[in-house]
């Protein structure tokens, strides 16, 4: 193999490539970037036996080929140099590089030893915008649980019918649904399937141009291809629980605020939270505000005040102002609807007329 | 030689040929499903997994197999997710749970129940506290337990709300899932059910919907009454009732009331009722003072709540209705004295639950006497004349019974009340409905109606 290419494109090839790969793996072949000039274009390969990525970087080949590398090294090694042009060329199982002033030998492995991806045989197919799916992603993942206690919480949904595409993750303490209607789409079962974290995580990185993505999945996996990188994720064995029963479709208070306050004065009050991170809440339909309190026996007190539509019963409750805030700064909505029962019932946030994004909280004992 | 046998040899084999970290990488989690006609099929746990053993050590495996069993001619292999304990191993070191969640973060709750049976694990017979008022039902359901679908069958288990029916019903799911891991059972309300059938008439994949509870080893109903007026979900009820049990799967079912007393609206209604009342029909009763002490102690243990001895046994004392009164109760008692920061005293506690009982005694004769007459119809002013006519005797028995049974009213009074009877009326009619009542399911679950029209309108006013 031997290759030219643009330093700073074959970097963030790499950059990206690294993070696929698998990192203190028992086989070092698996922290390794594959590059492949095979064909007619360049393409980088890496995968940790859970996700896999593909990604192809421009450049000239000069002699087709191919060859696996130690990720870090080369990363680390390509950070570090100035110039503009690079030749990459293999010698037997190492990779010679020549830049200006620069001639550098990387031990590689044996191409052969290098997993061989899955291939994409889908069952079922459809397309989506990226920005699209990179919202859908990126405002729902922030309810999904850190912890991997329970694969299937720890996931994102993907619940595709007709041309709906709902996609919602929760820890149990909050929930988040995006929908989005789509004229691409038209399924006439329900697919449904769960990514893992890691998975979405790489994905929301990978997802930054505007363009039309391939999505296909199978009972085990996910594939997703763009114009310049394909990848694919294993799929999470397992149910999530039935969501939709537990949205609240009633409630006794209804609240309206400015989106811009909320934040403002939920960031505020944080600075005078305890460490249970608890603000209480007080909806009140009488002064047409939403009061806030926060106390810390060490800090101090705060209470606001913020002007909200109200409409409803007068309710008192206390939340974590974090999962309050994680919701509140997904919804792209100048004034933020609050909707609730008791003390102990959900709270469902949304923007005002706008149900596409429904981010549903628990709120804390005690108020 | 058993499947498990024939992979660990080997395995035990190819370990020796191939170097430690590939071993470990690409035959973790490996295992053979199954054996069958010379093909074995090897589970894998990705599928990363399935293309390096195809492509690289397909020929490997099949030689080492074949040393032990020589007719085996292929190897399939299928992405098998790990099961829970090798899962479990690999996660076993702890991660940092988010901390602030501890306690006092309230959670959604549904999400305890497990999907695939719908079931919620705190739900279990050790759980279960049993008594006079309810032993019967679980005899049954112990039954039902050792022999799914043999005996029993369908087990229909009704009494009134809060009494731990549902209780009963996921118990049985849950044993029988903890005996046999692959059994299939399923939990579901009537009202859920209904809602599932509408959404799949909607959505145009009834055929999914049939296959799948079709496939059931135990299927739970729970308040079939509320199947009441819903024609065609009764009429696919119906249908997928007698597929699983003709096919010997075990049905549970509950009410509210005895099929018999639920109101009956056309003919396939009566066909599924009749159905329900093939097997066996247990009731569970309201709890007596002993098991309601019980209850509340295990509850209270179970909660972690610390309270006297003498306030649990105020609080059975007072609470008499349902399980899930004794429950709510306890909480309110627990909370108020965390919040006060001290054990509250009886007064305290009484005080407390008085502002949530329904006052049970507040019904007055007169009251009885009109919701009987309204209930069955006659005119209130007929009760109190000296008539015979078959409709106003017996109501006027009914009334009787109900006065002495439920205010405790002397039969002199009772006689006094009823336009100046004798007492030994009185004392006839309450003798002749309390032996009918144990015989006549009909007359029993008419009583229970009106007490509850009095004991609602009372509590209310």
């Amino acid at each position: 193999m031997k290759l030219q290419c643009i330093i700073n494109n074959l970097r963030n090839g790499i950059v990206i490539a690294e993070r696929s790969a698998a990192k203190n793996q028992t086989l070092p072949i698996l922290n390794s970037v594959f590059i492949d000039a095979e064909k007619d274009v360049i393409k980088l390969k890496s995968t940790n036996l859970e996700t896999a990525l593909e990604i192809i970087i421009p450049g000239k080949i000069i002699e087709s080929g191919s060859i696996v590398v130690p990720a870090k090294i080369l990363s680390s090694f390509l950070s570090n140099i100035n110039d503009d042009q690079i030749m990459l060329q293999t010698n037997r199982n190492n990779l010679f590089i020549k830049a200006n002033n620069i001639e550098t030998t990387i031990q590689g492995y044996p191409k052969e030893d290098f997993p061989i991806f899955p291939q994409m045989n889908s069952q079922e197919n459809f397309t989506m915008q990226a920005r699209e799916l990179k919202d859908g992603l990126s405002a729902t993942i922030i309810a999904a649980s850190i912890s991997d206690i329970k694969p299937e919480l720890s996931s994102v949904l993907f619940k595709i019918f007709k041309n709906t595409i709902k996609i919602a993750a929760t820890d149990s303490f909050r929930l988040a649904e995006k929908t989005i209607i789509s004229k691409k789409i038209n399924k006439e079962k329900l697919i449904s399937f769960l990514i893992p974290q890691k998975g979405v995580q790489e994905m929301l990185k990978l997802l930054d141009q505007d363009e039309i993505l391939e999505i296909g999945i199978n009972k085990n996996q996910f594939f997703l291809s763009g114009n310049r990188f394909k990848f694919i994720s294993r799929l999470t064995d397992g149910k999530f629980p039935d969501y939709e029963q537990i949205m609240p479709k009633n409630f006794k208070t209804v609240a309206v605020s400015k989106k811009s306050d909320i934040v403002s004065h939920i960031k505020l009050a944080s600075v005078f939270v305890g460490k249970l991170s608890d603000i209480t809440f007080n909806f009140d339909p009488a002064k047409k505000a939403v009061l806030i309190n926060a106390f810390n026996s060490d800090v101090g007190q705060h209470s606001a005040q913020i002007n909200s539509m109200i409409q409803g019963e007068s309710v008192e409750v206390k939340f974590n102002w974090r999962y309050l805030l994680d919701g509140i700064s997904q919804i792209d909505n100048e004034y933020i609807e609050f909707n609730l029962n008791t003390p102990e019932s959900p709270l469902l946030i949304k923007g005002k007329g706008d149900a596409s994004y429904l981010y549903l909280v628990m709120p804390m004992r005690g108020a | 030689m058993t499947n498990d046998d024939l992979w660990r040899q080997a395995l035990g084999e190819i370990e020796l040929a191939v170097s430690r970290a590939n071993f470990v990488t690409w035959f973790k989690d490996t295992k053979i499903m199954d054996q069958a006609d010379g093909i074995v099929t090897v589970g894998v746990p990705n599928g990363f997994s399935k293309e390096w053993l195809e492509n690289k050590f397909h020929k490997f495996i099949l030689k080492s197999l074949r040393v032990r069993i020589p007719e085996i001619r292929a190897i399939n292999y299928t992405i098998v997710a790990p099961s829970a304990s090798a899962a479990k191993q690999l996660k076993s070191k702890p991660k940092k749970e988010n901390v602030l969640t501890s306690g006092e973060q309230l959670d959604f709750k549904e999400f305890y129940i497990d999907p695939k049976t719908n079931l919620n694990p705190k739900y279990t017979l050790e759980t279960f506290i049993v008594g006079s008022f309810n032993e019967l039902a679980h005899a049954a359901a112990l039954a039902v337990i050792k022999n799914p679908g043999r005996v029993y069958n369908p087990l229909f288990i009704y009494g009134g709300v809060g009494l731990g029916k549902t209780h009963l019903l996921q118990a049985i799911g849950n044993a029988i899932l903890k005996e046999n891991q692959n059994k299939k059972v399923y939990y579901i309300t009537s009202e859920k059910f209904a809602n599932e059938l509408l959404n799949s008439l909607q959505n145009q994949t009834i055929q999914n919907f049939k296959e799948k509870f079709r496939d059931y080893d135990l299927l739970i109903v729970d308040d079939v009454q509320f199947f009441v007026n819903k024609t065609k979900t009764q009429e696919e009820f119906f249908h997928m009732f007698n597929t699983l049990f003709e096919s010997g799967k075990q049905l549970v079912f509950s009410s509210d009331r005895s099929p018999k007393s639920i109101p009956s609206l056309g003919e396939i209604n009566d066909r599924l009722i009749s159905r329900m009342e093939a097997g066996v029909l247990v009731d569970i009763s309201e709890p007596e003072y002993e098991s309601r002490l019980a209850i509340l102690k295990s509850k209270s243990a179970e909660k972690k709540v610390e309270l006297p001895e003498s306030t649990l046994e105020l609080i059975a004392l007072l609470i008499q209705k349902s399980i899930r009164e004794l429950e709510g109760a306890l909480n309110t008692i627990h909370i108020q004295s965390k919040y006060q920061n001290k054990v509250l005293n009886q007064e305290e506690v009484k005080s407390i639950l008085s502002k949530n009982i329904k006052p049970r005694n507040a019904v007055t004769p007169s009251q009885i006497i009109k919701t009987v007459a309204d209930f069955y119809d006659i005119p209130e002013k007929s009760i109190y004349e000296h008539t015979r006519k078959t409709e106003v005797v017996r109501p006027r028995q009914i009334a009787m019974f109900l006065i002495r049974d439920d205010l405790g009213g002397s039969y002199p009074f009772i006689g006094q009340k009823f336009g100046g009877m004798d007492h030994t009326t009185a004392i006839h009619a309450y003798e002749k409905i309390s032996e009918e009542v144990k015989r006549n399911s009909k007359l029993e679950d008419e009583l229970k109606l009106i007490r509850d029209i009095y004991q609602n309108t009372t509590a209310t006013k």
